[in-house]
């Protein structure tokens, strides 16, 4: 009996402290203060960025934001990295409360995140739109989400191709039959561990081959109320080659994007299936390579997702002076020169028109020539299921490579997840 | 603050001393840990039980306001049959790791309980798995179960040869054993210590009566060691179950994000359900069901080392 | 007479039977530790290897120097030290006075007291996340060593308690009540007489409050996000990009983390065996 008392009293406490710690979380409504555009901050600001980059484009960013501070003293930058999932997971958490950054640099599936979770604010009012205008449209409709324009984006590209040891490949295949018989004649001569390499435990390193066997993700990726079309004869023909090509030893039993990458660098490996993002890797590794968009199956050619990266910025920057810093950052780091020093670190196609332009972007076959990998290429759905979609195929595809799924039964599997996933969003 | 609502009722009662204490004495000993564990603990488990009761998904998450649904996570939860497989599942986890945890820990506190040359320099290495952070350790770990790359493999092969190739991360059960392996390595040094500690305690003379008395080793273990050993291996042994039950990192890590069913424990899929999915009431009620499943647990652990005494 | 280095029971082959089992635990125990110490020795990254080599063909220390150089290795480990001394010195203090309390006084929800200690830890810390978050958020304490520390405090003191006070039991009350005939109060004869006879179980309360918080991940990156102030293992984690990682440079972190708690387990190592009761002290 006095045990029952003492947990009542506690559970009254600390209802109390509850309830009153609730009122505190009520947001006070914030009234914009409505200036005139004020171009000049005339307090210091400081702008939060977060950010998901690979070491090399976190170098570069610091060495703009020192830039840009020793423009604009008044203006402090400060820069945090988090991996991509981590760096979801901390915004919206952030968001609940008011420190999470002003700015936010991430690829353009973040917004299937960030605007139904109503995490950020449209982007042209905050740059203009005479700084839109030296924005490439096709990258900026690539950052628009239901319409409206949510990300500035920096890049555009992410998307798969092959590079190839010239080494060991002095004359690159044209059909992805040749690249086999290539990959698997130098296995067995001892030349290398294996022909090609690929991350097999992301489904995103494998889905462009779906496209080559004539099937989609979606049914309407732009309609209301998307499905997933997964239980498909094209799903049964993608898996059926990964499994050959597993089973015949042309790719490694088993690899994650790390063990592909060091038996690329290692000199290991022929082919490998990644991103520009890895372009910076070979060439310190001292790898003569060259590059070519993933060949044929059968005459039709492997689509891989592209995507945009770029910045947006947060729900909740209201104040005129801090719009005015972040307005000037953007500006600042999507110039053209800006923009053609982050192309070190990120080997993609900027977005500013005149950088697109530059000797430097056109006179590199490393990005030049990515172009027509592009050309192949759809662009990856950045609506929130996808995040179901990835969760589904990822599962089906490990078993399938390992032979506990046959197949011809991925499909139906892939697809009962993949609705179960979207169920599970609250979508 | 318990102790405040229940030092408010206290009759006027000496303790055992009865000098120099006054009424509040334990109040001032206590105060500062029951004010922490009140604030740190208390908010959250209340927070997270009423969120059990609403409906959060992205689109309501930031503002705050998130529509009261009743029972309904928690039946969604109850009445998903992955729930059932997941429960048995972990409960397999966190058993085989905590036998393994104890026995192995105890086993080799034994066996450095003794005079022995070299003793300090092989307790410093078998604690180091102890000094390296879990999710570093997972990552190595997972390096090293690669089918053709990894350690474990390399060295199976070259002492059995080619068939004693083993699957560790495609093949789900040999993934769960490939968790409770890195498991078991991270876990053995603390029961390590927490049973040396407790056998240094125990004095010589138990034991050398024992043996004169004709006791055998396997008896005076039985007689004299494990029933000395338990005020402080039940604890030990409490919050161990309960650290093991709730292991996100090994498993998450392992898996790779632990995309596929078969693989998960309890706690991550409520991490997937908060982190990756944003139904922060579905994983509240998952929560507060494994937290009343651990209750459970303990109640009936603890009654039963008391029964024994 | 028997050699008085070893027991006087065991016999040699009884004594080489258990350095055999000692010495595979210890290679079990200690590989994977070489492992993360090969990668970082080894140039360019090559995280995959097959042979079986500890010490790589080119082993460079290129990596360690790296780790301070491109990353804020030297502030990441401050500012861990700050946290988990912190962390350290509170749990300490809650812990040895909260475990006398049990141990020496009577007081009704006592027992209840007790296990509802054990109790705060059934709670997936995961999940108390958001709303510690929130709370950290009203109270504008986000950014701050301080919440960071309490929040590691909690997580540490129920064991600590049940440690210290499973400690005090084996101390003799008459120790004290001697005190008290003397005239001394509760609080003196806790600070001058108990505290000095319980140096070993504090030693192992701080170890075990300073390790928890040192290599924290999953609370740290939550409350502390500002690029400035991270903490180890954040910054160890801030390593890993999408697409590629430094593996080198990373497993170089990684041993520097795990570096300083070796040391601290060697310094105390004598009071990490002997310490859980007082009749160990004397001798």
């Amino acid at each position: 009996m006095k045990k029952i008392k003492v947990m009542i009293a506690m559970a009254m406490i600390s209802t109390l402290v509850v309830g009153s710690m609730a009122g505190c979380t009520k947001k006070t409504a914030v009234t914009p203060e409505k200036t005139p555009a004020v171009v000049e901050s005339t307090k210091p600001v400081s702008l939060a960025i977060w950010e998901q980059e690979d070491p090399d484009g976190q170098a570069m960013m610091d060495t703009l934001a020192k830039e840009f501070t020793a423009a604009n003293p008044k203006i402090t930058v400060k820069r945090t990295h988090y991996e991509t999932e981590e760096l979801r997971k901390n915004y919206t958490t952030a968001s609940l409360g008011t420190t999470g950054p002003d700015i936010v640099l991430g690829p353009n599936d973040n917004l299937g995140v960030f605007v139904p979770g109503n995490l950020v604010q449209p982007i042209d009012t905050v740059v203009g739109a005479e700084f839109m205008a030296t924005i490439d449209p096709l990258a900026l409709d690539a950052a628009k989400y239901s319409g409206k324009q949510y990300m500035l984006p920096d890049r555009n590209g992410n998307e798969l191709l092959v590079a190839y040891n010239k080494k060991l490949v002095p004359t690159p295949p044209k059909t992805f039959e040749e690249l086999e018989a290539m990959g698997l004649k130098l296995k067995k001569e001892g030349k290398v561990e294996y022909g090609l390499v690929m991350d097999e435990v992301e489904p995103f390193f494998s889905v462009p081959f779906l496209a080559a066997f004539g099937g989609t993700i979606f049914d309407d990726v732009n309609s209301a109320t998307p499905k997933p079309s997964l239980n498909t004869p094209a799903v049964t023909s993608w898996m059926t080659f990964m499994k050959r090509i597993h089973t015949a030893g042309l790719i490694p039993k088993e690899a994650n994007g790390d063990l592909a990458l060091t038996l690329f660098k290692g000199g290991k490996a022929a082919f490998i299936i990644n991103g520009p993002w890895g372009f910076g890797d070979y060439t310190k590794a001292g790898i003569d390579f060259g590059i070519m968009p993933i060949p044929t199956i059968n005459g039709k050619s492997p689509a891989p997702l592209t995507a945009v990266k770029g910045y947006t910025v947060s729900e909740g920057v209201k104040d005129a002076n801090k719009l005015a810093a972040v307005k000037a950052f953007l500006i600042f780091v999507n110039s053209k020169d800006s923009q053609l020093k982050m192309v070190d670190s990120h080997q993609q196609t900027p977005t500013n028109i005149e950088a697109m332009k530059d000797a430097k972007i056109t006179g590199n076959p490393l990005i030049a020539g990515q172009a027509e990998q592009l050309a192949k290429s759809l662009p990856m759905p950045t609506i929130t299921q996808m995040r179901a979609i990835w969760d589904a195929i990822k599962p089906v595809q490990q078993e399938v490579l390992s032979g506990k799924t046959k197949p011809e039964a991925a499909g139906a599997i892939m697809q009962k997840k993949a609705e179960q996933g979207i169920k599970d969003l609250g979508l | 603050m318990k102790d405040t609502v229940v030092k408010l009722k206290k009759k006027k009662r000496n303790s055992s001393f009865g000098i120099g204490q006054g009424r509040f004495t334990p109040f001032f000993f206590l105060a500062p840990a029951a004010i922490v564990l009140a604030f740190v603990v208390a908010y959250p488990l209340i927070y997270e039980i009423i969120i059990s009761f609403k409906n959060v998904t992205l689109l309501n998450l930031k503002s705050q306001n998130y529509p009261w649904i009743g029972l309904d996570n928690y039946i969604n939860v109850l009445a998903d049959s992955l729930f059932y497989s997941t429960l048995i599942r972990t409960i397999l986890w966190t058993a085989i790791n905590v036998f393994f945890h104890v026995s192995i820990g105890l086993f080799l506190a034994i066996l450095l309980n003794r005079k022995l040359p070299g003793k300090a320099f092989i307790r410093i290495l078998l604690i180091l798995p102890w000094a390296v952070p879990q999710y570093i350790a997972a990552m190595t770990w997972k390096g090293m179960y690669n089918v053709e790359y990894g350690s474990i493999n390399i060295i199976l092969t070259k002492l059995f040869g080619d068939a004693a190739l083993i699957p560790w991360l495609s093949v789900p059960s040999w993934t769960f054993l490939a968790c409770i392996i890195t498991n078991i390595w991270l876990g053995i040094p603390f029961m390590m210590m927490i049973s040396l500690g407790g056998l240094t305690s125990i004095p010589e003379e138990l034991y050398e009566a024992a043996e004169l008395d004709g006791a055998s080793g396997f008896q005076q273990f039985k007689n004299i060691t494990l029933p000395l050993l338990k005020p402080i291996l039940t604890p030990a042994i409490i919050l161990g179950t309960v650290w093991t039950f709730n292991m996100v990192n090994v498993v998450y890590i392992i898996t790779s994000g632990s995309a596929s069913d078969e693989s998960q424990i309890l706690i991550t899929m409520v991490f997937k359900r908060a982190f990756q999915y944003f139904r922060y009431g579905q994983s509240a009620a998952l929560s507060v069901i494994i937290f009343l499943i651990l209750l459970a647990f303990s109640t009936v652990f603890i009654k039963a080392q008391k029964s024994d005494d | 007479m028997k050699s008085n280095k070893f027991n006087r029971t065991d016999s040699l082959g009884k004594t080489i039977l258990i350095y055999v089992v000692l010495a595979i635990a210890c290679v079990c125990s200690v590989y994977p530790i070489l492992n993360i110490l090969s990668i970082s020795l080894r140039p360019a990254d090559a995280l995959f290897t097959k042979s079986l080599s500890i010490i790589p063909p080119n082993a460079t220390f290129d990596n360690f120097r790296q780790a301070f150089i491109q990353y804020d290795m030297l502030g990441w480990l401050f500012h861990s030290l700050v946290v988990s001394s912190a962390a350290c010195a509170f749990s300490v203090m809650l812990s040895v006075t909260a475990g006398y309390a049990f141990s020496r006084f009577e007081f009704r929800g006592k027992k209840t007291g007790l296990t509802l200690i054990l109790v705060t830890q059934m709670f997936p810390l995961a999940m108390t996340l958001l709303p510690l978050y929130l709370m950290i958020i009203n109270l504008k304490m986000t950014n701050s060593y301080i919440a960071l520390a309490i929040i590691y405090v909690s997580t540490s003191i129920p064991f600590n308690i049940w440690m210290m006070k499973g400690f005090y039991d084996t101390i003799p009350k008459s120790l004290e009540e001697s005190a008290y005939v003397d005239g001394a109060s509760v609080f003196r004869s806790f600070y001058q007489i108990i505290l000095p006879l319980a140096k070993p179980a504090v030693a192992l309360t701080a170890l075990f409050s300073f390790m928890g918080a040192w290599s924290e991940y999953l609370v740290a990156s939550v409350i502390i996000n500002e690029a400035g102030k991270l903490t180890l293992p954040v910054g160890l984690v801030s390593m890993q990009g999408q697409f590629s990682t430094a593996w080198g440079i990373y497993s170089a972190g990684a041993l520097i983390t795990a570096v300083p708690v070796m040391i601290l387990f060697v310094c105390l190592s004598k009071y990490l065996v002997g310490g859980l009761t007082v009749g160990s002290v004397k001798g």
